[in-house]
């Protein structure tokens, strides 16, 4: 149930490229688990794509999509609670921003676009550090029983 | 060290529009239309004079020959005597060798159109020029074995190849409409199968041998004593074609021109086929990129030649598909009565000049070589007369598994093209060296395909690999987690480090990419395809641009207020682009102000303009791309 009221907010409409659908992949993440962050991210970048209306952009948004909640996940299993959620935020942000350069230059066959790479870094910190902040207000905002009955309903219903 | 010289089509495409600015004009009757043109030229430093032609009626052979030297230019006296002198002698090759149209003034037909209106046994007159271009095609069907045929013309009527059908519907009783159907999306023209007892019958067209040539004093005879064959009635005597042999006497006897004028570096181009050319006035080689037949803007491969003639011939020049996927080139092979199924798609043939081989013989090896096939061009390449006169280079295979097969020596070849990536697999052959390249590295996309592969199935494998570890791993309850979190500061101490980590990528990208980037402005500013397809350029110091006829695209240029607006249009999906460029002084900036590619407009809105070299904008979802002095070509494409 919550997947399908999750569906949503990926429907984002532009202003929002800089990665604040990331919110939702985040808050999956620490919420409802791994692999269900996983499957926002597939679900919100196809849906992305189809909806406002390049598909062409559907192979480097998922393959960066895809790659940044991995290395959150590995970040947040490996070396949280060391460090805050907002680092991982950050830098999830940034290994997206520039996953995504990467695989659109190769496909696009323009290395003239690699030039972009520093300043997508940056934006990828100012984003993760937007998207982190807003997480850490969101998890302390809802109310703690709110939460865990989402887990729960999910996990008891599974998917 | 030798420099590899830069060379567009840019002045080329500029003289083909004053061809065209020049045809549209009202001529009265009577008065002659020139055929050609001449034109000052400047490329990467280098200067001179260009002649440009279009001969040969409907097959609209285009001849062009550049002329380097800082003192050549179009207004010269020797020049425009030059240029008279080729134009009457192209002009009276035509004359003997255009198989449809009717030349000269009167309207006369050519010695090759009543040689093929001629019935069997009849005796037709022809000039000096004819006969001894008969003379050469007779020898090189001899020494290819019928391979090379110029007495195929019928077959190659009947299956549609000929100036008079391609294209168009016929009017003979053998004639079949051109029928289309969807392929991939786009429609696909093809001829359907002619009857077999065409097929039968035009085989028995095909002996050369049986041709009569005949010197009389200061005359010179053609009969042809092949019988002619009937067929529902209507009989049809043989039929010849010079092709090759044209082009490369046409050629031959500009390079006698250009000795007798003392023009010492050069390079000549007919119709795409049949080259030659000398050296750079500094001596250096000219570099030609070898059209890759499975993806025609780019080269397979580029080599450094100079002092040569070269011939290309390809299957995929002339072709078409049929419905049920089976491929019609234009080379026929006489054996069967159909177009050939050898698997060779390209053939290229160089042969010195100081060889004494004539520009017509490789042209006919080319053909010769495509309809013997793989196995006997292995052996050409390594046999002792031919490989050490001729130098080949082909491309044998289907898209998707093909082989380059050389003999090219390894050190002519020019590696800078960011398109062409070979490594070497070595056959030895009786000791002999043909040198294979492994087919995988032909073309860059199928390479890039299987990096983006490779890293998506390592991305999945990855993903796989964290779900299998987390399944198995003392889990902290969900609640737990949520619990942690809510608790948690916004900074903790460890932090610093992941911070310090992300700061240091983001100088050493700075560093790579920013610090190192060109900040001169941009000297071309190019729109094209994602697959290097151009379809415009802009020059900015002379503010030349050229717009390029490309099929499924209209390229639209209006210039107001010193600002140029090109719009770019898909004609199949009706995307487009809509490009600013403008230049002061010399320092040119692009932007794209208007497109239809989705909400978003990436290519609008996203991307600043453009102002210094290697920059670009890149439309995604239409495939488009604006680049400034991109990775180029270094070569010249045949």
């Amino acid at each position: 149930m919550f997947l399908v009221e999750s569906l949503f907010p990926p429907l984002f409409l532009p202003g929002a490229k800089m990665g604040l659908s990331n919110i939702f992949s985040l808050l999956a993440l620490i919420v409802l688990g791994p692999v269900d962050a996983i499957i926002v991210v597939l679900v919100r970048t196809l849906l992305g794509s189809m909806f406002t209306g390049n598909m062409s952009t559907l192979m480097y948004s998922m393959s960066a999509g895809l790659v940044s909640v991995v290395v959150s996940i590995l970040l947040v299993y490996t070396l949280y609670p060391k460090i805050s959620v907002i680092a991982v935020s950050v830098v999830s942000a940034v290994v997206h921003n520039l996953v995504q350069n990467i695989v659109f230059c190769m496909i696009s066959s323009t290395p003239e676009m690699y030039s972009y790479m520093p300043y997508l870094a940056v934006i990828g910190v100012v984003a993760g550090f937007i998207v982190g902040v807003a997480v850490m207000l969101i998890v302390r905002g809802v109310p703690l029983k709110t939460l865990v009955s989402i887990t729960d309903s999910n996990k008891g219903d599974g998917k | 060290m030798k420099q590899t010289r830069t060379f567009t089509k840019t002045a080329l495409m500029i003289v083909v529009i004053l061809i065209v600015a020049v045809a549209l004009l009202p001529t009265c009757a009577g008065a002659a239309t020139p055929t050609y043109y001449v034109s000052d030229f400047t490329d990467a430093g280098y200067t001179g004079a260009l002649f440009y032609g279009e001969y040969f009626g409907n097959s609209r052979i285009p001849v062009s020959i550049y002329v380097y030297g800082d003192d050549i230019d179009k207004t010269d006296a020797k020049f425009v005597e030059f240029s008279s002198r080729v134009d009457s002698y192209v002009v009276s090759v035509d004359r003997c060798a255009d198989t449809q149209a009717l030349v000269g003034s009167p309207s006369e037909p050519t010695d090759l159109r009543r040689i093929n209106d001629a019935n069997s046994g009849e005796r037709v007159e022809v000039s000096l020029l004819t006969y001894e271009m008969l003379v050469m095609a007779k020898q090189m069907y001899q020494t290819t074995d019928g391979a090379y045929n110029p007495a195929s013309y019928r077959l190659v009527d009947l299956w549609g190849f000929s100036s008079r059908t391609y294209g168009y519907n016929g009017v003979l009783p053998y004639d079949r409409e051109w029928q289309t159907y969807k392929k991939q999306g786009y429609e696909s023209w093809y001829l359907p199968e002619p009857d077999q007892k065409y097929i039968d019958a035009f085989k028995t067209l095909c002996d050369f041998d049986s041709v009569l040539l005949e010197n009389v004093g200061d005359s010179y005879f053609v009969t042809k004593t092949c019988p002619n064959v009937v067929v529902d009635g209507v009989s049809y005597s043989q039929w010849l074609d010079l092709g090759g042999v044209a082009k490369g006497y046409v050629v031959d006897g500009i390079i006698s021109l250009l000795g007798e004028f003392g023009y010492l570096h050069y390079y000549v181009n007919a119709g795409s086929s049949s080259m030659a050319y000398s050296t750079l006035p500094d001596g250096s080689p000219f570099t030609f990129g070898f059209q890759n037949p499975f993806n025609m803007w780019q080269a397979y491969v580029s080599v450094q030649t100079s002092n040569s003639t070269l011939s290309t011939s390809g299957q995929y020049i002339r072709q078409y598909s049929m419905p049920n996927g089976t491929r019609y080139s234009h080379i026929v092979d006489c054996k069967t009565g159909r177009p050939t199924t050898s698997t060779v798609e390209t053939v290229t043939v160089i042969s010195s000049l100081d060889s004494g081989a004539f520009a017509g013989e490789a042209d006919c090896w080319t053909t010769a070589l495509t309809v013997l096939g793989k196995d006997n061009l292995k052996s050409f390449l390594t046999n002792a007369n031919y490989g050490s006169k001729f130098e080949v280079s082909s491309v044998v295979g289907n898209k998707n598994n093909s082989f380059v097969y050389t003999n090219v020596e390894e050190n002519k070849f020019a590696k800078k093209d960011a398109n062409f990536d070979f490594a070497t697999k070595v056959e030895m052959v009786d000791g002999n060296k043909v040198v294979t390249f492994d087919e995988n590295k032909l073309s860059h996309a199928s390479q890039k395909t299987i990096v983006v592969a490779v890293l998506s199935v390592c991305g999945v494998a990855l993903v796989i690999f964290v779900i299998v570890k987390l399944v198995l791993s003392k889990a902290v309850s969900p609640a737990q987690r949520i619990a942690n979190v809510r608790a948690d500061k916004f900074f903790k101490t460890p932090d610093v480090i992941v911070y310090g980590l992300v700061v240091v990528l983001i100088v050493s990208l700075f560093a790579g990419f920013v610090f190192g980037r060109e900040t001169d402005s941009p000297t071309t500013i190019a729109i094209e395809c994602f697959n290097g397809q151009r379809l415009f350029v802009y020059k900015a110091d002379t503010g030349e641009y050229v717009a390029e006829q490309v099929e499924n695209f209209a390229v639209d240029v209006t210039q107001s207020n010193g600002k140029l607006t090109v719009t770019v249009t898909n004609t199949k999906t009706g995307d487009f682009n809509v490009v600013e460029i403008t230049n002061d002084n010399g320092k040119a900036t692009a932007k794209v102000v208007d497109a239809n590619c989705g909400l978003h407009k990436e290519c609008v809105n996203y991307f600043p303009a453009i102002t210094t070299k290697k920059a670009t904008i890149i439309c995604n979802p239409h495939g488009i791309k604006v680049v400034a002095d991109g990775a180029g070509n270094d070569y010249i494409l045949i």
